[in-house]
């Protein structure tokens, strides 16, 4: 096994810099680049199905081609910022006391799914079926949360969304405005608009149609949905639910499929389909629900290529196979072989994945475990002892080393509720206190030891005292930063069992057994509640046992007070000061992304939220 | 030997249970699915967990979830089969049915090509035990042997994709390429050749001007951009095959053997003109099959009418030259079709892929055209068939050559030897014949690995057949799919073991299968 792995590091090695080489020396012509009006792009893992929200196809490969046939109120963008689709329509608090809080979603006119049919606010209705856990349960569709699947078995139940809405939404007179009622005011309220679906296709499946339908029919299909929505008519949902939840999942796409599965209202429509093989989607000539497409060379088609091999895909990217490479986990090596490409931009940016080092102070709340580590309970000598090892916590080092030769301007993470090169992340990081980490590594090792001696006066790096465990995933990134910090923690005189696991880890973090741990925490939203399951001392991430009301107060207003800007900057600040004081732990570095793509192709900017390549598909040209 | 079908069948089984207890075990206790969860921050994380636990049946132990995929296969009793859905809710069965085909026709030639290849230089080292050539091919089997395949997989798409479609933008080949190039084909032909010093170096010279003379004709003349083989090439081809299938059936001495080889290899030429009316624009696979057709039955009719006695041996001659030669023809109508291939908006002048089945953006009708979509598949099998036959080719190397000294050594060799045979003969009806038959039992068992798949192969060059599913399903906790792929796989292995067994009862005369 050993051997495998060192031929294999070997020839990696020996292929990368054979690549490197070649790259550098070959030139390209690119002679027909102004006729290209394909783009195909990477999917690292399988396409199983076209509907991304049920529960076995809530993939973000499956999303891929989601968001490229299907628009709704908002998206977001190369800045993480999330912005609001006007082309699609519009939402507005329409009240705001402590007991109701309604938001009023409008449709814009004139849109229509490819087959032609209007879109209008019944549309938006299946949402309410997919995420209320009260509705599935009052339309005998099934308790999401019990033993059995529900008819629509959905990613969405048990958020937000279904633990405080309110009734039915109520569609407007003109069925353009969709109305929906919360118990009480929620913060980033923006993030759950509801997403528009074809009714009238599920409906007409439901009742086992084949391919496109006139305009009538459609229109009574549409009104067959509403009614058996508002009735709660079991018997017709549970049989959408089964093509919702089944009907969706295919393993090819060909001129037999049948036409309804493929409705959208995306700028495109998917056309062709194999299974663990490749998806072609051609443009929708009716897509009216977002920005206009390019108005020069814009793309007419795109090809979506699974390709799992992360040597196989640059390698694509060099033969003009494909023509947009991402990868979320690069190496110094990827790195080194995609900028040596003539034909290729490389763009690295900061993604949504962060990773940090926690100390456990006591057992998580909720399990029958206790805890007695040397870095248990908030004591001045517990305090001592966690200022002391993260302190001694090499981060730079890290950095340096392991993510510099991906992003040569990366700094440690300083604080985990913004990411760099935002300006609240300057804010918080200017006045929480993280500051003593930055301080040249030899004077806090310094510092750190002293402070150990203070508890163990024997202590020294031949003879480390201080005893606890370090838990991190057994990959080779992880184990390099454990081996650095390790090295380090014994300067100052702790004593480190570094337990690098696999398949038990998940089960194992949440449990009293380790004092230290490093992952990772990925972000699929950017919201006012970010970090809030972190950092509550009954949050659902938080595995160390933290607990400290002034931050669980803090803590709960950004989950549910509706607050400006400043007022959040203001409270994550204070939260990020107890989290110093307290010596918690510290946020590592961002996990950086690296996208690289045809020289020819203008304008791809991927988005960090989801890692999200495709999401300006409209402004895409050659 | 029905009752020994039958006692064997029953172990079968025994087998196969104990086997798919053991890997379903094996597989639910490695790894921990909930630890896609680990890094979540999803607002509704708790509720996510369950419904895994819930889908999953984890909180069911393993030793008993197995029956219950168990009573699904064994359903097939009653009619009732079914092997479950996969963790993307897709049919098992859907997935097989996909990914089978996808690995067949992957590995199939070049599982061949390694199978003819390697018997054949093994067997010629051997015949040639010792010689400079022996040990060139020995160094060179062992090398490929210990290469490991996705190194080779990254060298060949560096090579022969990504420099060779640079290459095509503008086709010249330097003439100190030329030299080096064709002094290494001479010395590669001359090591196949062996015989003295002076006329080792008499091929080295000979190979080399002829193969400088071809590239020089090749690059001067734009052939990379539009190949063929045309007349000349395909005589030259078929005489040569013609000259090996000869020596191989009758030997090059006998008249008769030549008048029905080369006979039937001019008219094959002679062929070539007529034949390009069955291959229009609107051809078929049919199309295909009926050239063949044309030109095996000229070849068998050719063997019949120049002989009288012995007509079998003729025969086979003319049929062998004809079937053999019949491809250079067909290989030559779809280079024809490369400039066409080449230039369409699908390829834009990059016609090598690294990896995938097939071009993605080929319109409906280029798809429709038979030449153009075999071009593009053939095109797509290049390089992971040389990596699969590289890989493979050494191990039947090696064994052939072992099989075939051992039977050499035998007595019979001796007695046919000592009876004034010729060495032809002696070689090829006494030696090679006998060698085949510890073969065999290789043979049925590659094939029935076949549907295994190729696992890194099928990764590297982005293929989904059955080592992707399989991998796959290994990664992704996916029960009911691993499980099928299992299923299939000890199946067709144990079946295959009990095959070649009784084909060696067949084909070796001196074991005989008892009660």
């Amino acid at each position: 096994m050993r051997r495998n792995l060192a031929i294999r590091a070997l020839a990696t090695a020996a292929s990368t810099a054979l690549l490197a080489g070649a790259f550098s020396a070959g030139a390209l012509t690119s002679a027909q680049a102004a006729t290209k009006s394909t783009v195909t792009l990477l999917s690292t893992a399988d396409i199983s199905s076209l509907n991304s929200s049920t529960s076995n196809g809530n993939t973000s490969y499956n999303a891929l081609s989601g968001s490229l046939t299907g628009m709704g109120f908002t998206y977001y963008n190369s800045d993480a910022k999330l912005v609001m689709n006007t082309k699609f329509g519009s939402m507005k608090v329409v009240k705001q006391t402590p007991k109701d809080f309604q938001i009023q979603y409008t449709v814009a006119k004139g849109q229509t799914w490819s087959d032609g049919t209007p879109i209008d606010a019944v549309d938006l209705l299946l949402s309410h079926v997919i995420s209320s856990d009260q509705y599935s349960k009052d339309a005998g569709l099934g308790d999401p949360a019990g033993d059995g699947a529900p008819a629509f078995d959905s990613v969405g139940y048990g958020g937000t969304y279904g633990t405080n809405v309110v009734g039915l939404p109520k569609v407007g007179s003109d069925k353009m405005t969709l109305t929906v009622k919360f118990k009480n005011p929620l913060p980033d309220w923006e993030l759950l608009a509801p997403g528009p679906s074809p009714v009238h296709a599920l409906s007409l499946m439901a009742d086992g149609k084949k391919g496109l339908q006139s305009a009538a029919v459609n229109a009574a299909a549409k009104a067959k949905f509403l009614k058996a929505f508002t009735s709660k008519n079991t018997a017709q949902l549970k049989k959408m639910g089964t093509v919702w939840t089944t009907g969706y999942n295919v393993t090819s796409v060909d001129s037999s499929t049948n036409k309804l599965l493929l409705i959208s209202n995306g700028g495109f429509i998917v056309s062709k389909f194999t299974f663990g093989d490749s998806m072609v989607l051609v443009r929708n000539p009716k897509y009216n629900s977002g920005p206009a497409m390019a108005k020069k060379n814009p793309i007419k088609t795109v090809v979506i290529k699974i390709i799992k091999d992360n040597t196989a895909s640059v390698q694509a990217l060099r033969n003009g196979d494909i023509d947009i490479y991402y990868n979320t986990l690069p190496t110094g090596n990827d790195k080194i072989s995609l900028s040596a490409m003539p034909n290729v931009t490389t763009l690295t940016r900061t993604g949504g994945n962060y990773s940090h080092m926690h100390i456990r102070v006591d057992a998580k709340q909720g399990l029958t475990d206790t805890y007695s580590g040397i870095f248990a309970g908030n004591g001045t000598r517990a305090k001592d002892l966690r200022k002391a090892l993260l302190l001694a916590t090499p981060r730079d080092q890290a950095v340096d080393v392991l993510i510099k030769p991906v992003k040569e301007d990366a700094t440690p993470l300083d604080t985990q509720f913004a990411f760099q090169g935002t300006p609240e992340y300057n804010t918080l990081t200017k006045g929480s206190g993280v500051a003593i980490y930055s301080k040249p590594q030899a004077e806090r090792t310094a510092e750190a030891l002293a402070l150990v001696k203070k508890y163990y006066p024997e202590a020294s790096e031949s003879n480390p005292l201080a005893k606890f465990k370090f838990l991190h995933y057994n990959t080779t990134v992880r184990n390099n930063i454990a081996k650095l910090f390790s090295a380090e923690w014994k300067k100052a005189g702790f004593d480190v069992e570094d337990v690098a696991l696999t398949d038990t880890f998940f089960d194992d973090i949440s449990y009293a057994k380790y004092d230290v741990t490093m992952y990772g925490f990925g972000l699929n939203s950017i919201s006012q509640s970010n970090g809030t399951e972190i950092f509550k001392s009954d949050g659902g991430n938080n595995n160390w046992g933290w607990n400290d009301s002034a931050l669980d107060a803090l803590m709960t207003s950004l989950q549910s007070e509706i607050l400006t800007p400043a007022q959040v900057t203001a409270k994550r600040l204070a939260a990020d000061k107890i989290i110093m004081k307290n010596y918690w732990g510290l946020a590592l570095y961002a996990n950086p992304t690296i996208t690289a793509f045809n020289k020819d192709l203008k304008n791809v900017k991927p988005a960090p939220v989801g890692n999200n390549i495709t999401w300006n598909f409209f402004e895409w040209s050659y | 030997m029905l009752q020994y079908v039958f006692r064997r069948l029953g172990m079968m089984f025994v087998v196969v249970f104990g086997a798919s207890f053991l890997a379903y075990n094996l597989q639910a206790y490695s790894s921990n699915p909930l630890s896609v969860f680990t890094e979540s921050t999803e607002q509704n994380k708790n509720f996510l967990i369950a419904k895994m636990i819930r889908d999953l049946q984890l909180d069911v132990p393993p030793p008993i979830r197995y029956f219950s995929w168990l009573r699904g296969i064994v359903g097939g009793l009653w009619g009732d089969f079914d092997m479950g859905l996969s963790r993307n809710d897709i049919p098992v069965i859907e997935l097989l049915g996909q990914a089978i085909p996808v690995t067949v026709k992957l590995v199939i030639t070049a599982t061949f090509l390694a199978i003819i290849l390697g018997i054949s230089v093994g067997m010629i080292t051997a015949i040639r035990q010792y010689s400079r050539f022996d040990y060139v091919m020995t160094f060179i089997s062992f090398l490929l042997y210990s290469l490991p395949i996705f190194w080779v997989a990254v060298l060949l798409k560096e090579f022969m994709a990504i420099q060779f479609n640079d290459f095509l933008a503008d086709p010249k080949i330097p003439p100190i390429t030329i030299a080096i190039f064709s002094l290494t084909i001479g010395f590669i032909f001359a090591g196949f050749a062996g015989g003295t010093r002076a006329q080792f170096f008499a091929i080295v010279a000979g190979g080399a001007i002829f193969s400088a003379a071809i590239l020089t004709f090749m690059s001067g003349s734009n052939w990379f951009l539009e190949p063929a083989l045309g007349i000349f090439g395909i005589s030259f081809l078929a005489l040569s095959n013609a000259a090996i299938v000869i020596q191989l059936i009758s030997g090059l001495d006998s008249k008769k053997g030549r008048q029905a080889g080369f006979g039937t290899a001019v008219a094959i030429a002679a062929l070539y003109y007529p034949l390009q009316s069955l291959m229009t624009e609107d051809a078929s696979f049919l199309n295909v099959l009926a050239i063949f057709a044309v030109t095996i039955s000229v070849g068998i009719a050719i063997g019949y009418s120049i002989s009288k006695i012995d007509r079998r041996v003729y025969i086979r001659i003319g049929l062998f030259t004809a079937l053999i030669s019949t491809f250079p023809i067909i290989l030559d109508r779809f280079m024809k079709e490369f400039p066409n291939y080449m230039n369409s908006d699908a390829i834009n002048n990059r016609p090598v892929p690294t990896l995938g089945q097939n071009n993605d953006m080929l319109t409906p009708e280029q798809l429709e055209n038979f030449w153009i979509s075999g071009l593009d598949t053939a095109i797509h099998l290049v390089l992971p068939t040389i990596a699969l036959t590289l890989i493979s080719f050494a191990g039947y190397v090696r064994f052939s050559r072992g099989s075939l000294l051992e039977v050499l050594n035998m007595d019979y060799i001796r007695t046919a030897r000592a009876k004034g045979l010729t060495e032809r003969t002696v070689i090829v009806r006494h030696g090679m014949r006998n060698a085949m038959l510890p073969l065999t039992t290789i043979l049925v068992n590659d094939f029935a690995g076949l549907l295994g798949g190729a696992i890194i192969t099928e990764g590297v060059f982005a293929w989904k057949g059955m080592g992707q599913l399989f991998n796959d399903a290994l990664r992704g906790y996916d029960m009911n799919l691993f499980m099928g792929v299992f299923i299939l796989s000890a199946t067709l292995t144990v079946l295959a073991n009990l095959v070649a067994d009784l084909l060696y009862g067949v084909v070796d005369p001196r074991i005989r299968i008892r009660k």
